[in-house]
């Protein structure tokens, strides 16, 4: 459980620290929604996921 | 707003607040308990900075705002290798706080102290963020602008009442708090709630904000990612520091470390309180941009309550407000809490200690929770006017994040010393206050401009080393950790680490009447309840453990000086250790010499006397055959001397020869047969019928009975058991010829079978005399002209098949005998 810990703390990492600048030079999306929000929320709701899936039962 | 129903609504909140801590302390213990409390009562992180500073951020800065709360995301996916161990040591250890870690760690005397009085100077801007925030949103909602501190200074008093109320009961601070973590988990749910109705209603009225923006290009920056090195670095200080914070601060430490009542509590935490930052989040990108789209004008900190306001929507203002509210409130009363512990354990303490006043601690600690709170309005009323939310709350984050370096590496390498950790320590607070504290009293005006400039371009206090264009805190925040770490590693490189405290141990008595006297009896009896079976050494351990989580490590170690004495060290100890074990070996040798010795004079009395009875048993056999002998002797002589002898008188002296050789015979058969005895020959065990050999010796007794005119009867049971037949025979013959020689008509025979088998044989005689009654066993004691050796034989013979012989009380003469019943075991395996 350890390890599957650790991997997913890493990916998070970089999930959240990964340099979005170079991906969403622009504001606004197609759908009129910011990217980088999209981004951000999103990464963070499937880390959130992940983290149910490992974490639920002991 | 009626500033009258702004006031109701908020001592009715604070009176629910102290109602729902009641039903922690009462009823709703177990729902305190639950890991869905634990999990709330985290979320104590999110304050009135969150509720409201963060919109204030996202509308000025964009999305610095998140890396807030990516930060303890984070920090919580590593709960298996950071918290799950640090439970484990509070647990052991009774740890209320990282300064007792540091304390317990490196033992060096000054860590404790410099760091919890730097935590209560650091976290002052913090509690200062709270108060400022109810009230700016308290005059926002009267319509007031002006003066804050009107406001502030009651709400200040009221929370330390509560923080003061729940959290100071007892003197154990280690001790849990239901009470209080009900209250901090409902507080979180409630301002979840109050922010996702606002930030829905606004939504649901105004639609989405992003269409309009597209209009407003001078908006399109809050949705781009930070620009530059400097934006990225921004980026990545804000997810560490945030990270660090929610490990480091006091009351993080506290709900997560001291309340919890149970370490799988973290599974769910680790996964629903990422959800919960997620959800609390949600809504802020939106109400900052309506609040710039819609308020350009209005203070951004504030847009959480004016959005509302500007829908026309007191109610959902009154709401966000009791949010705002909540956010606060439970950030303060957990957080001077814990500061009045750090307080009580590594300042108050010892200095009581000193002057004797220990029994005073809880109304220090209580002072402390007031006197932080009232530092804390002091600060705000200093400084707090010259920040927006969000930077005085990454001030004191900045602070904690010093205990960092330390701390971490005093928990995963041994190579960590004190004399590093105390110069990583004062390395970072000393840059902490130099680029960010002193300078935040500068922008206050508390000091004078010029500082800001610095005394050289190179040691400006916001651009050390010539470092441009990034923000205040990205800046201290690097510039301090990492003359931290660096003093940390480096010290403890080139120091050596300090020789381990010397362990103590003590008599159990004295140390629970120090825990009496200091902690009460309930103290006491808890350690001697766990002590009682412990050696010296374990029971120190223990009693410093509970002063510990009382008063303090340092101060419970200057207590424990008292009643303890050092252990000798390794070398030492080993020493003697060994010539403990030598003694040990030594007095096991000289006991086992003398019971050697008593075992020896034992013998030698025994040869002593065993010899004297074979003395006396000679002189007895050599008496008893002299009296035969003489008379063989005296009656051949007559014979010999007197041929003319009747016939008549002639027969009555051969009969009185062969009855005297007879006896004579009998007495060397008997002398034989208890020399045999004495010899120990073996027993020749065999399935034996108790019944048939009975009947044997009755037949062989018949002859003499018949001659003698006297009756046997019999009573014979049916009884088989393993014995040696001979012996058995001989025995009753013993006593069934004894029997015979004193009846007068009857002599009766019985073989009853219970536990064992019991031979009685009875006769009608005179009976034993009551003088000779204690003395028929014993060997040559004849009292009726036999040898003496029949009824002695027929003891010992009985002894030595496993069973005993006794006289019988009662008419004539009874002597009863049992043998064991005792199977032959065919199989002895058990198998078939």
């Amino acid at each position: 459980m350890k390890e599957r810990a650790l991997a997913l703390f890493l990916l998070a990492l970089f999930l959240f620290l990964f340099p979005v600048s170079l991906v969403f030079p622009l504001p606004l999306g197609p759908q009129g929604l910011p990217p980088l929000y999209l981004y951000l929320y999103g990464s963070w709701g499937l880390v959130v996921l992940l983290a149910y899936l490992l974490f639920r039962r002991p | 707003m009626n500033p009258l129903v702004l006031f109701l609504s908020l001592f009715l909140y604070l009176g629910l607040l102290f109602l729902v801590a009641l039903l922690g302390e009462g009823r709703g213990r177990a729902l305190a308990q639950s890991p869905w409390a634990y999990t709330l009562s985290l979320a104590v992180y999110a304050t009135a900075w969150t509720f409201m500073g963060s919109v204030g951020r996202a509308a000025t800065e964009g999305a610095s705002f998140l890396p807030i709360y990516l930060g303890p995301t984070l920090v919580l996916l590593l709960w298996p290798f950071l918290q799950e161990r640090l439970l484990s040591l509070a647990r052991a250890h009774r740890l209320t706080s990282w300064a007792d870690f540091l304390y317990l760690r490196f033992g060096h005397g000054l860590l404790g102290p410099l760091a919890a009085g730097f935590l209560v100077v650091g976290l002052l801007p913090y509690l200062a963020l709270q108060l400022k925030a109810i009230a700016q949103a308290f005059l926002f909602l009267r319509g007031e602008e002006e003066p804050l501190t009107d406001i502030a200074l009651p709400t200040a008093l009221l929370l330390a009442l509560f923080a003061i109320l729940f959290g100071t009961r007892r003197l154990d601070p280690s001790e849990r708090h239901q009470g209080l973590v009900l209250a901090v988990a409902f507080e979180s749910l409630v301002k979840l709630l109050a922010l996702l109705l606002v930030g829905g209603v606004v939504l649901w009225q105004l639609g989405s904000p992003f269409p309009q923006v597209q209009n407003r290009p001078e908006l399109l920056s809050l949705l781009l990612p930070p620009e530059g090195l400097a934006g990225y670095l921004e980026w990545v200080s804000l997810v560490l520091l945030s990270g660090l914070a929610f490990l480091f601060l006091p009351r993080q430490f506290h709900v997560s470390v001291v309340e919890n009542t149970d370490p799988q509590h973290l599974r769910l935490a680790a996964w629903a309180f990422p959800l919960y930052l997620l959800l609390i989040n949600l809504p802020v990108l939106p109400l900052a941009l309506f609040g710039r789209l819609l308020l350009p004008e209005g203070n951004p900190d504030l847009y959480v309550l004016a959005l509302p306001m500007e829908l026309g929507s007191a109610p959902l203002a009154l709401l966000a407000f009791l949010g705002g509210v909540s956010a606060a409130t439970a950030m303060v009363v957990v957080e001077s809490l814990a500061l009045s512990i750090l307080i009580s354990n590594h300042l108050l303490s010892p200095l009581l200690l000193r002057f004797r006043a220990l029994g005073s601690l809880l109304l220090w600690r209580r002072i402390s929770i007031l006197a932080v709170m009232l530092l804390a309005y002091l600060y705000f009323r200093l400084a707090g006017e010259a920040y927006a939310l969000v930077a005085m709350g990454l001030i004191s984050f900045v602070a904690v994040a010093q205990l960092a370096p330390a701390s971490l590496l005093g928990l995963f390498w041994k190579g960590a010393t004190p004399q590093g950790a105390l110069a990583g320590l004062l390395g970072g607070i000393l840059a902490w206050a130099y680029t960010l504290f002193l300078p935040a009293l500068a922008r206050s005006g508390w000091l004078p401009p010029f500082f800001l400039e610095g005394p050289h371009p190179l040691l400006r206090p916001e651009g050390l080393l010539g470092v441009q264009g990034l923000d205040p805190v990205t800046h201290g925040f690097l510039a301090s950790l990492t003359l931290n770490l660096a003093l940390t590693l480096g010290v403890s490189l080139f120091t050596r680490r300090m020789a381990l405290q010397e362990e103590r141990t003590g008599e159990v008595e004295e140390l629970a009447a120090l825990l009496r006297r200091v902690l009460g009896l309930e103290a006491e009896e808890a350690f001697r309840r766990q002590a009682h079976t412990l050696p010296g050494r374990e029971a120190a351990g223990l009693a410093e453990t509970l002063l510990a989580g009382s008063v303090g490590p340092a101060t419970a170690k200057l207590l424990l000086l008292s009643v303890t004495r050092a252990v000798p060290p390794e070398a030492l100890r080993e020493e003697v250790e060994e010539a403990a074990r030598e003694s040990r070996e030594l007095r096991a040798y000289a006991q086992a010499l003398e019971e050697a010795r008593k075992e020896l004079a034992e013998a030698y009395e025994r040869l002593k006397a065993l010899d004297q009875a074979k003395d006396e048993l000679l002189a007895a056999v050599s008496h008893e055959l002299k009296t035969p002998l003489t008379a063989v002797r005296a009656l051949a002589e007559i014979l010999e001397a007197n041929p003319d002898l009747s016939e008549e008188e002639r027969r009555r002296f051969v009969a009185l020869l062969a009855k005297e050789t007879a006896r004579l015979s009998r007495l060397v058969e008997e002398v034989l047969a208890y020399t045999r005895l004495q010899a120990g020959v073996p027993l020749l065990r065999g399935p034996t019928d108790l019944r048939a050999l009975a009947a044997e010796a009755l037949a062989l007794v018949e002859p003499l009975a018949r001659e003698r005119g006297i009756t046997m009867e019999s009573h014979l049971a049916e009884v088989q058991t393993l014995t040696d037949r001979d012996r058995v025979l001989q025995v009753l013959l013993n006593l069934l010829h004894n029997a015979l020689r004193h009846a007068r008509s009857r002599v009766r025979l019985e073989l009853l079978a219970n536990r064992e088998a019991l031979f009685r044989v009875s006769d009608d005689g005179p009976g034993v005399p009551p003088q000779a009654r204690t003395l028929v066993f014993e060997p040559f004691q004849s009292f009726s002209g036999s040898t003496g050796l029949g009824l002695f034989l027929a003891r010992r013979l009985v002894e030595s098949l496993g069973g005993r012989i006794w006289l019988e009380e009662g008419e004539g003469a009874t002597f009863a005998f049992t043998l064991p019943l005792e199977v032959e075991h065919e199989d002895s395996g058990g198998g078939r």
